[in-house]
C-alpha cells in the first residue's frame, strides 16, 4: 500500500501541526510513515507545504502526478501544486482565503472561488470545499482549523483512524487545547463523509 | 518531537525529524561537549540537543553551547576531542567556508575523542545565498564524509562517524541536506548511556597538536596513510550495499538518491542491480570497481555536484563501462532531486519512456492565476519600522547605496521599502561598506542583525574603525537569531542549555573598538531612528545605530506566557484612504478591503508604528 498525503497552505495556519498528527496516527497504525516539509525563509506568511507518505514508500517528496490527497488550508495554495495532481486525486479545500500583500498593494490579483475551481478541475472532479475556519471559530479558537482539515481527510477516505488521531491529540497537544480540537477532529470528520457522499 | 528524543526505551519507534534523529544519535552516542551557530537547514539539531540537554541533566550529562560562529564551534569541539573527549558541530553547508581554516588543519592533527560535524547542504537553495556540494571539502580537506539516506539511518550514522572517527583518528563530516533533514521518518529508538560530563587531566600531544611545518610535513603522509585504512574499512562496510539483479546497467546512488532511485525502479517496473553509497569520502573504489566489472553502463545519481560521477568515470575507463549522469546530462546539473527528475534519467538507460513535462506545463497553468506568496516581514517586525526609516531618509538624499547581511532583514529588499541592495554573507554588510566608502559619492546605510553583528560584524567594523571609512551601520538588533528560529547569542541573556549568560551589549562593543557615533534608538519610533540616521549620515568615519526592539514573535511569546492581551490597533473615522498604511509602510497585517485598508486583528501584533505612518491620525488601538 502507499498513500500520498499533501498538505498545503500559509505559514502560521498548522500546516506542520496537522502533518504531525496524522504522520503519528499512522506510526500508531503500524504504518511506514514518510514526510518532508517546506519552508521559505520567514517565520509565517508565505507558502508552507508538506508530504505525507504512508506505507511502501522511501522518499520523502511524493512524485510528480502521485498525490492522492491534496488538502490546502487557503483556497489559492492549492494552485501551486498541480504538478502532484492526478485525475483521480482528491481535493479538499478551505474556503477562507488569506490574501497576500502582493494583492493589497495591487501588484496582484485574487481569483475567484470559480476561477481557482475550473484550474483545479481541469485535471481533477474530485474537488471538495469545506470551511474549516468557520467551523473552528464556531467551536472557540480559529487555530483548530488545521484539525478540522485533519478530521475531513479521513472522512474523505484517507485510510486511518479518528481513534489514532485522537490519540496523536493526547500526545502531541497541550492539555488545555486538547478536548477542543478533537471536537475539531470529529467535526471535520462528519463533514468529510458529508461532503464523500 | 523532544519527548521522543529523550525516551530511554530501546527498541521503541518513534517518528522524528532528520535533524532530531541526528540529536539522538548524538545522545546514544554519549557526546561530551556540542557547539554550533545556527543555521537553516541545521537549527533543529543544536535546538533539540539544547532542549534535551535540559532534561537529560544527571543522566547523560553533555555541555551545550550556541557559538558565535562555525569557526569558533568547530574550534570548541576541536577542543574537546584533542582532550579524548567526544566534540560535536553542526553547521549549515557556507558555515563549513567560516570553519574551513579549523577543518583543513585538524585532519592533519586528527580526533582523540571522536569528532563530527554535521553539515546541511542545501540542494535547491531553500533558503541559502548558494548551492555549494560540501563532500569537495571532505576531498580537499582529506577529511572522511558519510552521507545517510535515511531518518532512521542519520541516527546510526552519527553513532557510527563516532566510532570510526576514534578507530581511525580522523575528524568526520556527516553530510545532511535540506530533504534530510528536515524529513521525518520512523527511527528505532536505542539507548541512552548513563553518563557524567567528567573532567579529565590534560595529555600533552605537541608532536601531533601543534603543527608546526615540521610536524605537519610528518603528519601528512600518516593521514593518508590513515584515509586508506579507511577506504578498506567502508569497502565492506554496510553502510554501502548492492541490490542484486540482472542485467548489464546498474545505477550507483548516493545518499538520499537510492530512495529516489528505487521508487523509480519500481514506478517502472525495471530491474537494475543499484549500489546504495554513503561513504562519500574516501570511496570504496574496490566496492565500485567489483559492481562496475559486471556492468556496461551505470548511472551515478547524486545530488548537486558529479563529485562520485568523476572518480567513477576515471575508474570506469579502464573496465570498458559507459558512465551516466549530470555531465552527460541523464539527470540534471543543478538543484535537488526528486523521484520523477531520477525516474526520467532511469527511464532513459532502460531504454524506456517517461516523461513529467506535461505535468508540469498543467501546473504552470494552474500556477498562473495564484497571487504570488513570497515570504514576508511579521506583523509587528520591528525592522519593518527601521527599513522604513531608512527608505525615507535616502529618499530624501535622492540615492545612498544599501549594503546588508542575512537574516529575515534581508526581505526588506521587497518593495516598497526596498531597503537592501546588496547581501553576500555572514558580515559582508559591513566588509562591503569598507569597500563601498572608498569609492562612492553616495552615503552608504548597512543594515545588519544581532547576532551577524558578533558573528562576523566585528572584525570588519575594527577594520573601519582603523582606516576612518565613512559610512552608517544599523544594528537591527531585535535580541534573538529570528530566522534560524529564536537561537540566543552572546548579546541575550540566555546560553545554550538555557542558563544565564552574561549579556555582551552592542554599543559597547562599538565603543570599545572606537566607533565615535554610537546611538541606540528603539526600533519602533520611526522619527528617533530618523533623526539618528540624519546625525550619523553627518559624522566623518564609521557610525553605527543599534535599532533595539524584540523580534515581534518572541514579544508575542512573552506576552502570551504573561498573560497580558494582545491589543491590536484598528482603522478609525478619520481614514482619507491615502494608503499610505499599504503603499510606503507594508504591515502583513494590514489589508485592503473596499478600498479601504483593514487591520487583521488576529495578525496584528499591536506595535502602533501604522498609527505613525498615517498622516491623518486615522489608525488608533482598538476598544
Ligand atoms: S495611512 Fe491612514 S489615512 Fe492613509 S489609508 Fe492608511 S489609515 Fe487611511
Ligand atoms: S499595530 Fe499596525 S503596524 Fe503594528 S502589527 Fe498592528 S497593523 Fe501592523
Amino acid at each position: 500500500m502507499k498513500v500520498n498525503v499533501l498538505i498545503v497552505g500559509v505559514g502560521g495556519q498548522g500546516v506542520l501541526t496537522t502533518s504531525g498528527l496524522l504522520a503519528r496516527a499512522g506510526m500508531y497504525e503500524g504504518l511506514n510513515v514518510v514526510s518532508a516539509e517546506t519552508h521559505g525563509m520567514a517565520q509565517r506568511g508565505g507558502s508552507v507545504e508538506v508530504h505525507l507518505r504512508f506505507g511502501d514508500v522511501r522518499a520523502p517528496l511524493i512524485p510528480y502526478g502521485h498525490a492522492d490527497f491534496i488538502a490546502s488550508l487557503e483556497p489559492v495554495e492549492v494552485l501551486r501544486y498541480g504538478q502532484y495532481m492526478n485525475e483521480n486525486t482528491v481535493v479538499l479545500m478551505n474556503t477562507r482565503p488569506i490574501s497576500p500583500p502582493s494583492v493589497s498593494t495591487g501588484d496582484a490579483r485574487y481569483p475567484s472561488m470559480d476561477e481557482i475551481l475550473e484550474r483545479v478541475e481541469g485535471v481533477t472532479e474530485n474537488i471538495h470545499l469545506i470551511n474549516a475556519s468557520e467551523i473552528a471559530e464556531r467551536l472557540g479558537n480559529i487555530q483548530a482549523a488545521n484539525v478540522v482539515m485533519a478530521g475531513a481527510l479521513i472522512g474523505l477516505g484517507l485510510p486511518l483512524s479518528i481513534e489514532s488521531v485522537e490519540m496523536a491529540i493526547a500526545d502531541v497537544m497541550p492539555e488545555k487545547i486538547r478536548d477542543l480540537n478533537v471536537k475539531a477532529l470529529r467535526e471535520g470528520f462528519a463533514a468529510g463523509q458529508r461532503l464523500r457522499k | 518531537m523532544l519527548k521522543d528524543v529523550i525516551l530511554d526505551e530501546p527498541g521503541k519507534r518513534v517518528f522524528l525529524l532528520g535533524n532530531e534523529a541526528i540529536a539522538r544519535g548524538a545522545i546514544e552516542a554519549g557526546i561530551d561537549v556540542f557547539s554550533a551557530y545556527p543555521g537553516t537547514p541545521s537549527s533543529e539539531i543544536t535546538d533539540t540537543l539544547n532542549s534535551a540537554c535540559k532534561h537529560l541533566r544527571g543522566r547523560m550529562e553533555y555541555r551545550m553551547e550556541y557559538a558565535v560562529n562555525e569557526k569558533v564551534a568547530f574550534e570548541v569541539a576541536i577542543g574537546a576531542s584533542l582532550a579524548g573527549k567526544r566534540g560535536m558541530t553542526a553547521m549549515k553547508h557556507v558555515g563549513l567556508n567560516v570553519a574551513a581554516d579549523s577543518l583543513f588543519s585538524f585532519a592533519y592533527v586528527g580526533a582523540r575523542g571522536g569528532f563530527v560535524c554535521v553539515s546541511a547542504d542545501d540542494p535547491s537553495m531553500h533558503s541559502s545565498q548558494n548551492e555549494q556540494d560540501n563532500r569537495w571539502y571532505g576531498i580537499a580537506a582529506k577529511v572522511p564524509v558519510v552521507e545517510p539516506s535515511s531518518v532512521g539511518e542519520a541516527k546510526e550514522m552519527v553513532k557510527l562517524a563516532f566510532d570510526l572517527s576514534e578507530r581511525f583518528g580522523l575528524p568526520f563530516i556527516l553530510r545532511s541536506y535540506t530533504r534530510l533533514s528536515h524529513s521525518s521518518g520512523i527511527v528505532e529508538l536505542g539507548e541512552i548511556p548513563e553518563k557524567r560530563l567528567k573532567k579529565v587531566r590534560w595529555e600533552r600531544h605537541p608532536d601531533t597538536d601543534v603543527v608546526l611545518p615540521a610536524h605537519a610535513r610528518r603528519l601528512k603522509p600518516i593521514l593518508q596513510k590513515k584515509l586508506a585504512d579507511l577506504e578498506d574499512f567502508f569497502t565492506s562496510s554496510d553502510i554501502n550495499w548492492v541490490d542484486e539483479a540482472d542485467g548489464k546497467r546498474g545505477i550507483i546512488a548516493c545518499g538520499m538518491s537510492y530512495n529516489y532511485a528505487v521508487e523509480a525502479l519500481e514506478n517502472l517496473g525495471v530491474e537494475m542491480p543499484v549500489l546504495k553509497l554513503s561513504s562519500m569520502n574516501p570511496l570504496p573504489r574496490k566496492l565500485i570497481a567489483d559492481f562496475l566489472a559486471n556492468l556496461d553502463e551505470v548511472l551515478v545519481v547524486e545530488e548537486v555536484d558529479p563529485v562520485v560521477e568523476l572518480q567513477v568515470r576515471a575508474m570506469a575507463k579502464e573496465l570498458d563501462v559507459e558512465v551516466h549522469g549530470k555531465m552527460d546530462g541523464y539527470l540534471p546539473e543543478n538543484f535537488e532531486y526528486n523521484v520523477s527528475i531520477v525516474q526520467k534519467g532511469i527511464a532513459r538507460l532502460g531504454g524506456k519512456s517517461y516523461d513529467y513535462a506535461h505535468l508540469l506545463e498543467t501546473a504552470k497553468s494552474m500556477a498562473e492565476i495564484a497571487p504570488p506568496r513570497p515570504p514576508v516581514l511579521c506583523p509587528g517586525c520591528p525592522h519593518t519600522a527601521t527599513f522604513y526609516a531608512i527608505r525615507k531618509v535616502v529618499n530624501e538624499l535622492g540615492n545612498a547605496s544599501l549594503p546588508s547581511d542575512i537574516g529575515c532583514y534581508t526581505l526588506g529588499i521587497n518593495k516598497p521599502l526596498e531597503a537592501v541592495d546588496i547581501t553576500i554573507c555572514m558580515g559582508a554588510s559591513v566588509g562591503t561598506s569598507n569597500g563601498l566608502s572608498y569609492v562612492l559619492d553616495d552615503a552608504i546605510i548597512a543594515t545588519i542583525g544581532d547576532s551577524t553583528f558578533f558573528h562576523t560584524g566585528i572584525p570588519p567594523l575594527v577594520n573601519a574603525v582603523y582606516n576612518g571609512n565613512r559610512f552608517v551601520l544599523v544594528v537591527l538588533d531585535n535580541s534573538t537569531t529570528g530566522m534560524t528560529g529564536h537561537q540566543p547569542h552572546p548579546g541575550v541573556d540566555a546560553r545554550g542549555c538555557g542558563e544565564k549568560g552574561h549579556a555582551v551589549r552592542i554599543e559597547d562593543v562599538c565603543r570599545a573598538i572606537g566607533v565615535r557615533f554610537v546611538e541606540v534608538v528603539k526600533s519602533y519610533n520611526i522619527r528617533a531612528m530618523e533623526d539618528a540616521l540624519r546625525r550619523a549620515l553627518k559624522h566623518d568615519g564609521p557610525a553605527v545605530i543599534v535599532s533595539k526592539q524584540p523580534c515581534a514573535i518572541l514579544w508575542n511569546r512573552e506576552r502570551k506566557a504573561k498573560g497580558i492581551r494582545i491589543t491590536p490597533f484598528e482603522v478609525g473615522e478619520g481614514c482619507m484612504e491615502c494608503m499610505k498604511c499599504v503603499r510606503e509602510f507594508t504591515c502583513p497585517a494590514i489589508y485592503i478591503q473596499d478600498g479601504r485598508p483593514v487591520i487583521d486583528p488576529a495578525l496584528c501584533a499591536g506595535c502602533g508604528v501604522c498609527a505613525a505612518v498615517c498622516p491623518y491620525r486615522a489608525i488608533k488601538p482598538a476598544r
